[in-house]
C-alpha cells in the first residue's frame, strides 16, 4: 500500500489563487462600500432594502473563501489525520446557504408585500435648492452597487474553473445575484415613479426565483460533496471525467488485473483509494509506486491517493475485502 | 457559460439609456398609484385634522393653526378647495390608509409615534425645525441642569416628553404666562411673559406632515411647498403662539 502526496497547487495555479485571493478582498471592499452607501439613500422601497441585505449577505461568500484558503493547506496534524481541505467544501456551504437563504429572503418578502398591497413611499430631497424625488438618486447608488458584480462575477467563473473551487463558483453566482437584485430594483423604483405600486415587489419576485434556484443548487452539491459523492465538475452535476481517467489509466496498468477506484473531494482536491487486484505480484512495492507517481501527474488534484493490493475486489456494496497487505 | 454576464451587461446598458430618457422627458415623475395630484388639482384636498395648538385645531367648523394656513396656501397654489376632516390620530390614520383624506395634520414631528414610523402614512421631509427653551422669573435663580426640577407646562405633549428625558419634571398648570415656576417655551414667548431665558434648550422638533403611502407625485408636490415657504411657517408659528 502507497499514497500519493504533492502540494496543492501547481506554481502556475497558484498565481491563479493569487489572482482569486485579490478579487476576494476587491469583493470584500467594494461590497461593504455598498452596503455604507445604500444605507445613506435607503429609502421605503422593498426591492431597495431587500439589495440591501443582499449585499450584506453578498458578504459571506468572499469572506468564507478568503477564510478557507487561509487554511485549507495546512498540513496534517496527529488531530487531523487528513489535513484541512475540507475547510473549503464546508465554505462552500456557507456560501451556498447564503445564496439560498438571498433567494428566499427575497421571495418571500416580496410576495407578502404583494399580497398586503403596500404602497411603497419615497419622499424628495432639497439639493442645490432644488426638490429631487430620492428614486431618482437610487438609481445611481443601485447602478453603483450592481456594475461592479458583473465584472467580478464574470471574471471569477474561469478562475473557479481552474482552481476546481467551488466557494469561487458559488461568489460569481452571489455576483450575479447581486447584480440581478439592484437591476430589478431599478425596474421597481422607475415603476414606483410611474404610480406602478406593484413594480417593486414584483420585479424582485421575479429575480429572486433564479437566485434561489442557484441557491438550492449550490446547496443540493456543497451537501453531496460532503457526503463523500464520486468528483463533480465545479459548475453542475457532471462526474468529472478525471475520475473516469485515473481509473483507465490503473487498469490499463500491465501488472493489473481489476481497479476499484473511489474518490472523493475535500475542498480543491480529491482523496480516494484504489483496490488492485494483481496479475504479477513480483516487486509490487516498486509497480505500486511507479503507479502512484504516473497518478499524481496526471492531474493535481489526485491528491491523496492509496493503492492497495487485493486478492479480489469487494462484492458491489459489500464490505471492502480483507485487505492484503504488501509492501 | 460566461455568456449571461455578456447578455446581462449589454441589457443593462441598454436600460441605463431607457432610466437617462425617462429622468430628461419626466417632469411629471414620480407619479400617483391613485392619483391624488390630479384630483385634487380640479377639485377638494382633504385634510384630516388632529387637534394640536398651535399647529391645528377645529373649532365650530372652523380651523386654524399654523399647519391649516400654510394648507390654505397650498390649496390656492393647486387652485384646489380644501376640506378639514377632525379626528383622532388613529381614525385619520386609517382614514389615510384607505386614501380617504389628502394630508394628516396635527403638529407631528419626526418622532410622533404612529405617524413617524411611515408604516400607516408616507411623512413628508421636515418643513420647521423648533426648539423649546427654559425660562425663568427675573430674580428666580437661574437653571443650569434640569435633572429633577419642576417645569411647567400647559399640556403634557412632546415637550412634556422632551422635559421627562432631561429627567426635569413636568408640572401642569393652566396658563404659562401667569407661572412663577420656570417654563420651557419658544424664546419669542419667553420674552413676551417676562421670562429670562437660560441656556437650557430642549432638543430640536423636526415638524411634519403625513400623506397617504405610496402618493409620491402628491408627497413630492407638498415637500416642494413646504420648502418654499419655510420662512412662511416660522412667521405663522410666531404669530399663533404670540
Amino acid at each position: 500500500m502507497g499514497r500519493a502526496r504533492s502540494p496543492e497547487l501547481p506554481p502556475n495555479l497558484k498565481r491563479t489563487l493569487r489572482r482569486a485571493r485579490r478579487l476576494e478582498w476587491l469583493t470584500v471592499a467594494y461590497m461593504a462600500s455598498a452596503v455604507v452607501l445604500l444605507a445613506l439613500v435607503l429609502g421605503s422601497s422593498q426591492a431597495m432594502k431587500t439589495a440591501w441585505i443582499e449585499d450584506l449577505l453578498g458578504l459571506i461568500p468572499p469572506v468564507a473563501f478568503l477564510v478557507a484558503m487561509r487554511f485549507n493547506t495546512r498540513g496534517p496534524t496527529g488531530r487531523f489525520p487528513y489535513g484541512f481541505h475540507r475547510i473549503v467544501s464546508i465554505a462552500h456551504l456557507c456560501s451556498a446557504l447564503a445564496l439560498f437563504v438571498m433567494g428566499t429572503y427575497l421571495l418571500v418578502e416580496s410576495i407578502i408585500k404583494l399580497l398586503s398591497a403596500e404602497y411603497p413611499t419615497i419622499n424628495s430631497i432639497e439639493l442645490f435648492g432644488q426638490t429631487i424625488w430620492l428614486g431618482w438618486l437610487m438609481l445611481p447608488a443601485l447602478a453603483y452597487s450592481a456594475l461592479p458584480s458583473v465584472f467580478l462575477g464574470r471574471v471569477k467563473i474561469p478562475l473557479a474553473e481552474e482552481l476546481h473551487n467551488k466557494v469561487l463558483y458559488a461568489d460569481a453566482k452571489m455576483n450575479k445575484a447581486n447584480w440581478l437584485t439592484a437591476g430589478a430594483a431599478m425596474v421597481g423604483v422607475v415603476g414606483i415613479g410611474f404610480g406602478l405600486w406593484w413594480a417593486d415587489a414584483a420585479a424582485a419576485a421575479i429575480i429572486s426565483l433564479d437566485i434561489t434556484k442557484d441557491g438550492v443548487s449550490n446547496l443540493r452539491r456543497a451537501l453531496v460533496d460532503l457526503m463523500d459523492q464520486a468528483p463533480t465538475t465545479v459548475d453542475g452535476d457532471d462526474a468529472d471525467p478525471l475520475r473516469e481517467e485515473l481509473a483507465t489509466m490503473l487498469q490499463d496498468l500491465d501488472w493489473v488485473d481489476d481497479v476499484d477506484l473511489r474518490l472523493r473531494e475535500e475542498g480543491q482536491v480529491y482523496f480516494g483509494e484504489a483496490l488492485v487486484v494483481p496479475l504479477d505480484e513480483t516487486n509490487i512495492t516498486e509497480k505500486i509506486e511507479a503507479a502512484l507517481k504516473q497518478a499524481r501527474d496526471l492531474d493535481w488534484r489526485i491528491y491523496d491517493l492509496a493503492l492497495v493490493p487485493v486478492r479480489e475486489l469487494p462484492k458491489e456494496g459489500g464490505q471492502v475485502a480483507e485487505e492484503k497487505q504488501s509492501g | 457559460m460566461h455568456g449571461y454576464a455578456f447578455t446581462g451587461w449589454r441589457d443593462l446598458r441598454l436600460f441605463l439609456l431607457a432610466l437617462l430618457t425617462i429622468m430628461a422627458t419626466g417632469c411629471e415623475f414620480p407619479q400617483d398609484p391613485r392619483g391624488t395630484l390630479e384630483r385634487v388639482q380640479d377639485g377638494t384636498m382633504r385634510v384630516g385634522i388632529v387637534d394640536n395648538d398651535p399647529w391645528a385645531q377645529m373649532e365650530k367648523e372652523r380651523a386654524s393653526g399654523v399647519e391649516v394656513e400654510l394648507l390654505k396656501d397650498f390649496a390656492e397654489d393647486l387652485g384646489a378647495k380644501i376640506s378639514f376632516i377632525p379626528g383622532t390620530t388613529p381614525e385619520l390614520l386609517e382614514a389615510a390608509r384607505q386614501a380617504e383624506i389628502d394630508v394628516l395634520i396635527g403638529g407631528f414631528t419626526s418622532t410622533s409615534p404612529g405617524v413617524s414610523e411611515g408604516k400607516e402614512a408616507g411623512v413628508t421631509g421636515s418643513y420647521l425645525t423648533t426648539h423649546s427653551v427654559v425660562g425663568v422669573r427675573p430674580g428666580a435663580p437661574t437653571l443650569n441642569d434640569l435633572s429633577g426640577r419642576e417645569i411647567a407646562v400647559e399640556r403634557i405633549d412632546a415637550t412634556a416628553a422632551l422635559l421627562k428625558q432631561e429627567d426635569a419634571v413636568p408640572v401642569l398648570v393652566h396658563d404659562l404666562s401667569t407661572t412663577d415656576l420656570p417654563v420651557a417655551a419658544y424664546e419669542w414667548q419667553l420674552k413676551e411673559w417676562g421670562f429670562e431665558p437660560t441656556s437650557i434648550e430642549l432638543p430640536e422638533e423636526q415638524h411634519v406632515m403625513a400623506v397617504p403611502l405610496g402618493e409620491n407625485g402628491w408627497l413630492v408636490e407638498l415637500e416642494r411647498f413646504l420648502r418654499a415657504n419655510r420662512a412662511e411657517a416660522k412667521a405663522l408659528l410666531r404669530e399663533e403662539t404670540s
